[in-house]
């Protein structure tokens, strides 16, 4: 699994709003997921919404879908944003989040784990670097009246290392939203 | 009754129709959503007690209990709550069933197997599903402690399977009266290798980093013990259970630790009231022919399975807090086991 985060900020770079005509808040209504159809049809991403938007989750969602980019391969993507200050308010947050979250996904190995002849224990999707990648994609974001940065998370996975391409995004989404529920937001911010 | 097949007596006052929530028919929806979903608050704190479960090693577990009055505390039944795997006390289906039995007038322990709710410093072992020991010391500590006259046990998933191989082992034995299961994970093998089946890649891989994160743990603090590197990585649940469970907790590999740990063997043996609860479109539970036989030909079992629930999730078409359809069915279950409404 490979994770990666970028810039995309001015010029044509699509900008995130919320809430939008259409939204569905599921932080305070999580049994409306059934009326979103990209997650009822791709239960992982529907997993993913509800972690993300759960009770003690630092973020919010906004816009979500999923896409066949070429045959054998799926795309997910999701819009993050901060609970707090519905956006982040100065961009070098959201990279201060990007790029903790990054290392949270992919952590670096234990000094003890990089000896000659030591192997790390490891899950073995965590090997195959060309089944599933994550990109974090700072933009920015219109929320609640707020003018700030948020950030948008592609998800990317072909069948090389799996079964199907849905069976090697899941492991990844699943990675994304343990990455960030025991500790809050990386990055040391709350967004506000 | 449409969506509850193989109820011996046709269909028994504590059971309801479970209709699924709209949009709500798929099984991993149904899961997934089940897991999210939050429960009523618990109306009481409750107390945390370590358990010794093992005076070889001083392995012990930690219990969260919520007991009545002392004067009601011995008479009234005693329900102890053991988790699936990789959850906890604190699990929200627990948590549920907790908030319905405390209402319910029960005695409540929430039970967590070992190392679970960041216990890895009580017990210098890993879990798995072969310790039904450990749920049986606990019955004898607080039963010896309180004079409790009766137990039930409620078992979800991996704690299902825990709480059926002892209610098979003790057979008719006081204070037990009464066992409830949901998703019991009875056939142990199937179980796991359907876990690594495309479809199910979400929750293998959740359970993997979990189990894999926690022998870490049990590493660090062990280091005589346990190595802290396996050769290559590992790819399922039953490559995990092959390299470590069987290595590690005496088993000779696997197949063995599936076959020994599992409830499937003894469920013809159980002597109490038991009510085992599936769904048809469970993601991972499979359930063996010869086990299907061996559970409907037993009479003290109330097995019942529907058409739809997901894995412990039952989310049905019930208003406000009743959309917990098995939670709310097995207190009833245990109600009608007992003959009596307490509390209510």
């Amino acid at each position: 699994m490979e994770a990666d985060w970028e810039v995309e900020v001015g010029g044509s770079a699509p900008v995130i709003e919320a809430p939008w005509p259409g939204f569905i808040d599921l932080r305070s209504e999580p049994l409306r997921i059934i009326e979103i159809a990209e997650a009822t049809d791709f239960p992982p991403l529907a997993d993913l919404l509800l972690a993300l938007n759960a009770a003690g989750s630092p973020l919010w969602t906004s816009k979500c879908d999923v896409w066949e980019p070429e045959p054998g391969a799926l795309g997910c993507y999701v819009d993050l944003l901060p609970l707090r200050g519905s956006v982040f308010p100065e961009w070098g947050r959201a990279e201060a989040f990007c790029r903790g979250l990054v290392e949270r996904i992919i952590p670096r190995a234990p000094a003890a784990e990089k000896q000659p002849g030591r192997h790390p224990i490891l899950i073995a999707e965590d090997r195959c670097k060309s089944s599933a990648s994550i990109m974090l994609v700072v933009r920015r974001a219109i929320a609640r009246q707020c003018d700030g940065f948020g950030v948008t998370a592609y998800f990317s996975a072909d069948a090389h290392c799996s079964p199907d391409a849905a069976s090697a995004l899941a492991p990844a989404m699943v990675a994304f939203s343990n990455a960030l529920a025991s500790r809050g937001l990386p990055g040391g911010t709350d967004g506000s | 009754m449409e969506s509850v097949a193989d109820i011996r007596t046709g269909s028994p006052d504590w059971l309801t129709e479970f209709v699924p929530r709209r949009g709500l028919s798929n099984g991993h929806l149904q899961t997934i959503v089940g897991n999210f979903l939050p429960r009523p608050p618990l109306q009481t704190e409750g107390t945390a007690e370590q358990v010794e479960v093992d005076p070889l090693d001083g392995s012990r577990v930690l219990c969260h209990c919520h007991w009545q009055p002392q004067q009601d505390r011995a008479d009234r039944l005693t329900l102890i709550l053991v988790h699936g795997l990789e959850g906890s006390s604190n699990s929200r289906y627990i948590l549920g069933v907790a908030a319905r039995a405390w209402a319910a007038g029960f005695n409540v322990v929430r039970m967590n197997m070992r190392n679970c709710c960041d216990t890895d410093e009580l017990t210098p072992t890993l879990y798995h599903s072969g310790l039904s020991g450990d749920v049986g010391a606990v019955i004898d500590h607080f039963a010896a402690r309180f004079e409790l006259e009766k137990i039930a046990l409620v078992g979800y998933s991996m704690g299902g399977n825990l709480v059926l191989k002892l209610a098979g082992e003790w057979g008719s034995r006081p204070p037990l009266v009464a066992v409830a299961t949901v998703c019991p994970v009875i056939d142990l093998a199937p179980g796991a290798d359907s876990l690594h089946e495309p479809a199910n890649r979400m929750y293998e891989y959740r359970f993997l980093r979990g189990l894999v994160r926690r022998y870490r743990r049990k590493a660090v603090l062990h280091p005589d013990r346990y190595l802290a590197d396996i050769q290559g990585p590992v790819r399922s649940l039953r490559e995990f259970d092959n390299r470590i469970v069987a290595r590690y907790c005496g088993f000779r590999d696997a197949d063995d630790y599936y076959y020994r740990a599992a409830a499937a063997r003894v469920v013809h043996s159980i002597a109490v009231p038991t009510l085992v609860l599936l769904a048809k479109d469970d993601p991972f539970i499979r359930l063996l022919p010869e086990t299907r036989a061996r559970l409907q030909a037993n009479p003290h079992i109330s097995f019942v399975e529907t058409e739809h629930g997901g894995h412990c999730a039952f989310l049905s078409r019930d208003p406000g807090d009743e959309i917990h359809w098995a939670e709310a069915t097995l207190i009833r279950y245990l109600q009608s086991v007992i003959g009596t409404q307490l509390g209510s």
